[in-house]
């Protein structure tokens, strides 16, 4: 159904920011095995978070080693 | 967290540094902590506690359990390190999101989104630390920059999720924006800090 793969293909953003609930998760994931258009934007968005969190980071304590 | 291994804008697509972050790169590392070794998963400690770590206090805002979680993440990387594979991202892309998963995932069980605080997700990126090295500086500055860059709707729309772990139709309640436009602006607003970044 065309509608519904348009709009699972606008689910791309929050899935790498986690941002879907967990009961809609698996639906997206078997999308990606199906869209490889996903799965680059999946890859190279998943780059960019990679430095959302290096922005946060923070030194842990060293006992925690 | 140094990503710079293996991203780099002169790079083409889907090419990898891995050696430029230093003697050895976090991808070697790790396919070495795939065949056992504690020393090259010391060196994946280093490199990637501090990022999972401020993940999960940004997601959580409790230190303890940001603690915690950023354990189980770097015991969840020397488990399955095997399991990266190179050709779908760089170590660092791998090991955030095994953080950002699990952060998110403990927020959602323990506490209801109505009752988080949802200015803490949007809170400046910190000028931090007088032990900040050059890099990690330079890496904050980057991404401060780029998302200024981004509209309003796309900074608030990754920054609540991304920081706040709220999904997207928690992010259009608190925005007050459609659920179709939250999923429109957190993706245009991924690929607008990609390409400013000059990742992926």
């Amino acid at each position: 159904m065309r509608a519904r793969r348009t709009s699972l293909h606008a689910l791309v953003g929050a899935y790498v920011l986690d941002a879907i609930p967990d009961s809609d998760r698996a639906q997206f994931e078997r999308h990606l095995l199906t869209c490889e258009q996903c799965r680059d934007d999946v890859r190279g968005q998943r780059e960019a978070g990679a430095l959302l969190a290096a922005a946060v980071a923070v030194t842990p304590r060293p006992e925690l080693r | 967290m140094d990503v710079r291994a293996g991203s780099h804008p002169d790079d083409g697509p889907g090419s990898r540094r891995a050696g430029s972050a230093g003697p050895v790169g976090l991808e070697v590392a790790l396919a070495a902590v795939a065949r056992g070794d504690e020393a090259a998963f010391a060196l994946v400690y280093d490199r990637a506690a501090p990022a999972v770590l401020g993940v999960a206090r940004r997601i959580l805002r409790d230190p303890a359990q940001s603690e915690e979680v950023m354990q189980e993440v770097l015991l969840e990387v020397w488990r399955t390190a095997a399991r990266f594979d190179p050709a779908v991202g760089s170590a660092a892309a791998w090991i955030t999101m095994l953080a950002h998963r699990r952060a998110v995932d403990r927020v959602r069980s323990e506490q209801r989104a109505t009752q988080r605080e949802a200015r803490a997700a949007t809170a400046a990126i910190p000028y931090d630390e007088v032990a900040d090295a050059v890099e990690a500086s330079l890496d904050r500055e980057r991404v401060r920059r780029c998302l200024a860059g981004l509209t309003d709707l796309q900074r608030e729309s990754v920054t609540l999720a991304y920081y706040g772990g709220y999904t997207y139709r928690e992010v259009a309640q608190l925005l007050g924006v459609a659920v179709g436009t939250v999923k429109t602006r957190m993706r245009d607003g991924l690929i607008r800090l990609r390409d400013c970044l000059g990742v992926g």
